[in-house]
């Protein structure tokens, strides 16, 4: 057979495949160690291995040459980038979810819940203020955001669990960044028609304000890089709601086996620092409330799961420690543990359907380390639809089971000073 | 096969750089291996590796473990080296995430000492017949397989150590095969100690524990195949979830492709033991020992291919 392969016609025909059956053959072997290293030595001859001797990477060709060009090349994600660290860092950000939601937060803020609910002062403001067709008007914000803006975009993909092979036509449409910002923006303007000109003066509007907050926890360097979509800010900032005195004897949640800082990812690109967006020279540096957009396509668990409710109320408090703790490190300095003062902040959190409305006292920024220590404060309401269905039906524009509850809340979060 | 003297010949045509040439004098040392000759048509010339998942998908795997899922091409039956055609039936299906599964449960080697985890979710790999478990712990998330029992909020344990009187042990505890009483049902068994488990990871697998000889353990296998153990082998207790997959049929033609397999010819069917089947005695037990170290080396010659000018008459 061998003898039979060099015919001149198989050459001619099935050149390479008889060759590359003979390199396969013949490319691997055993060998035997007769174990003549042994015995050479034995009679003292000297001995170099061939491997020292011989290069095993012959190179052919001519050597490379090295060419700059004129584009100057972005940094590598390397060693050489210039905020590359060895110490890795954990990173908290606008598309992170804790994995144990609301219980994970505490511990990771050192803040307490003392009654269900939002604190009683609020009932008050509910129905304090209101206009003729206030209802009406409520309705065409809705509509404004969810039917009747123009872009037509193309939306997520759609997948129903139960026949996975079955792919729907792709959608165009509003997306949900574009949804939550028509809407919150829309409220706002009710509200500053509602409130009046003297009190929505002294309510000034932030967008995309970017705040940094480095901390340590669990002997780990934890920095909290959060985004609010819209902020509030008041010449004064609000009152304290009750004493810090109260939270002494209170306990935090327990996450045994885990960690507390457990699901945050760690990253080696880094630069630790304090941001706190607001200029100095202005006289509106006290935040107010602020505004956080729930986007189903930025906010992810890590393992692709959907986000569960308390993961989202934990978002609300991280996000909610993250504004405060900065306005505190820009009025007391850095350095600062236990506040001289309370800081305040009303926080609501929306999906274009659900609100979820909570307000945050920060009493200390210091690592528990005993029991009878003070402790934030956290005042947290269940999560609320603001309707059922909003959209086409039918080719006409319906807005379903409306909830005028909500932006009651809106309101009253808005009005409070 | 090539006798010694042809070979001569050839090899000293066939080797250029001289490294080799050093191996060509000990030709009298040469053995031939048992590669199969007169198999034309196979391509690829050694076992996948893990990274192929059996010519079914090619895996990206980071050098850090994550529990994000990771991203895969589908191969569709063919050598991702050579890209020619390995295995028939395989091809097309749904598009799956991959599910990174940490086979290797390590713990303290101290008396009364335990690596506390939490089950957090139990979930469904596409990538694989049984559902994996989150489990998070002091050194972080990580993906196992669940067990039938295992819920959220079950607290698994892990220790290394083996102690004069067997643990009381729970589903998802995984302790050395000498630590678990006899009669359990286990799995995730390493062959070897500390190379990780191996043997049992599909959907419903279980093996018994049937005996302790000498320092080892014997272990009865789905197959009935009863196989020993040395007994700091670890092993997971329990039984493997989603045990109703192998008894669930497939239901249609087009379920099967979207599991990825393709349609058979047609022509040839399997025996379907109509008349019975032929009941042998089972095999001796198999004695499970780490490889020995061979005076025989492997050494892989490379060749620039199709660029040498051969001789008349030589190939």
């Amino acid at each position: 057979m061998r003898h039979s392969l060099g015919t001149i016609i198989l050459k001619r025909t099935h050149f390479e495949k008889h060759s590359d059956f003979n390199n396969r053959i013949e490319n691997r072997r055993k060998v035997f160690d007769d174990e003549i290293y042994i015995k050479m030595k034995a009679l003292n001859y000297p001995l170099v291995k061939a491997t020292d001797v011989v290069k095993e990477d012959f190179e052919y060709r001519g050597a490379k040459v090295e060419t700059k060009g004129m584009r100057i090349e972005p940094f590598k994600l390397d060693n050489t980038h210039p905020y590359w660290h060895d110490k890795p860092c954990l990173i908290y950000k606008d598309n992170n979810v804790l994995i144990e939601g609301f219980k994970q937060a505490q511990v990771l803020t050192n803040s307490v819940v003392i009654e269900e609910g939002l604190p009683k002062k609020y009932e008050s403001l509910y129905d304090s203020v209101s206009i003729d067709k206030e209802n009406e008007l409520i309705q065409m914000a809705l509509a404004s955001a969810l039917v009747y803006d123009s872009t037509q975009k193309l939306l997520p993909i759609k997948k129903d669990l139960e026949r996975p092979a079955w792919k729907f036509p792709r959608d165009y449409g509003i997306t949900d960044y574009r949804k939550n910002y028509i809407l919150c923006n829309r409220f706002l303007h009710l509200c500053e028609l509602i409130a009046g000109l003297k009190l929505s003066q002294d309510r000034y509007t932030f967008e995309d304000a970017y705040f940094s907050v480095p901390l340590l926890r669990d002997e780990d360097l934890l920095q909290l890089q959060m985004r609010a979509d819209l902020l509030l800010l008041s010449k004064e900032s609000l009152p304290p709601l009750c004493s810090p005195d109260v939270t002494v004897r209170t306990e935090l949640p327990d996450m045994f086996p885990m960690k507390c800082t457990i699901s945050i990812n760690e990253e080696n690109l880094y630069k630790i620092e304090n941001i706190y967006p607001v200029n100095r020279s202005t006289i509106f540096n006290k935040v107010h409330t602020a505004i956080i957009h729930f986007n189903e396509t930025e906010v992810k668990n890590v393992y692709k799961t959907p986000v569960l409710e308390t993961q989202t109320i934990g978002r609300s408090l991280m996000k909610a420690f993250a504004i405060t703790a900065a306005q505190a490190r820009y009025l007391y300095g850095e350095d600062v543990q236990v506040l001289p003062e309370p800081v305040v902040l009303q926080c609501i959190q929306t999906d274009a359907k659900y609100f979820h409305f909570s307000v945050f006292q920060l009493n200390t920024l210091a690592w528990p380390s005993k029991t009878d220590e003070i402790r934030n404060i956290f005042w947290s309401d269940s999560i609320i639809p603001a309707y059922e269905f909003g959209g086409y039906f039918e080719g006409r524009p319906t807005i379903t089971s409306y909830n005028p509850e909500v932006f009651k809340k809106f309101l009253a979060f808005y009005m409070n000073y | 096969m090539l006798s010694l003297s042809s070979g001569l010949k050839t090899l000293h045509l066939f080797f250029r750089s001289s490294t080799e040439f050093t191996v060509l004098k000990n030709v009298n040392n040469f053995l031939h291996t048992s590669i199969s000759n007169h198999s034309w048509n196979v391509y690829h010339l050694c076992k996948p590796s893990p990274l192929y998942h059996k010519f079914r998908r090619k895996i990206y795997f980071p050098e850090k473990y994550t529990v994000e899922p990771l991203r895969n091409d589908n191969l569709g039956g063919r050598d991702p080296n050579t890209g020619r055609v390995v295995t028939a039936r395989i091809g097309g299906g749904i598009k799956h995430l991959y599910h990174w599964v940490d086979f290797q449960r390590t713990g303290p080697t101290v008396p009364n000492e335990f690596y506390v985890e939490k089950v957090i979710q139990i979930m469904i790999c596409g990538c694989r017949t049984a559902h994996i478990a989150l489990v998070g712990g002091k050194n972080g998330l990580r993906y196992i397989l669940a067990t039938v029992n295992m819920k959220p909020e079950n607290i698994i344990r892990t220790s290394q150590y083996i102690p004069p009187d067997p643990y009381l042990a729970n589903d998802g505890d995984a302790f050395p095969l000498g630590a678990i009483p006899l009669g359990t049902l286990v799995h995730n068994i390493e062959k070897v100690p500390g190379q990780g488990g191996i043997l049992l990871h599909a959907a419903g697998a279980f093996g018994v524990i049937m005996r302790k000889v000498n320092k080892r353990v014997i272990v009865k296998l789905p197959s009935k195949l009863e196989v020993s153990f040395s007994q700091e082998c670890m092993a997971t207790v329990g039984q493997i979830s989603n045990m109703l997959h192998g008894s669930t049929p497939i239901g249609s033609p087009n379920r099967n492709r979207e599991l990825g397999n393709r349609p058979r010819s047609g022509l040839w069917h399997r025996k379907t033991g109509r008349f019975g089947r032929k009941i042998k005695p089972l095999p001796p037990v198999q004695i499970m020992k780490p490889q020995k170290e061979s005076n025989f080396y492997n050494i892989r010659i490379k060749l620039p291919q199709h660029n040498i000018i051969y001789p008349n008459g030589y190939i």
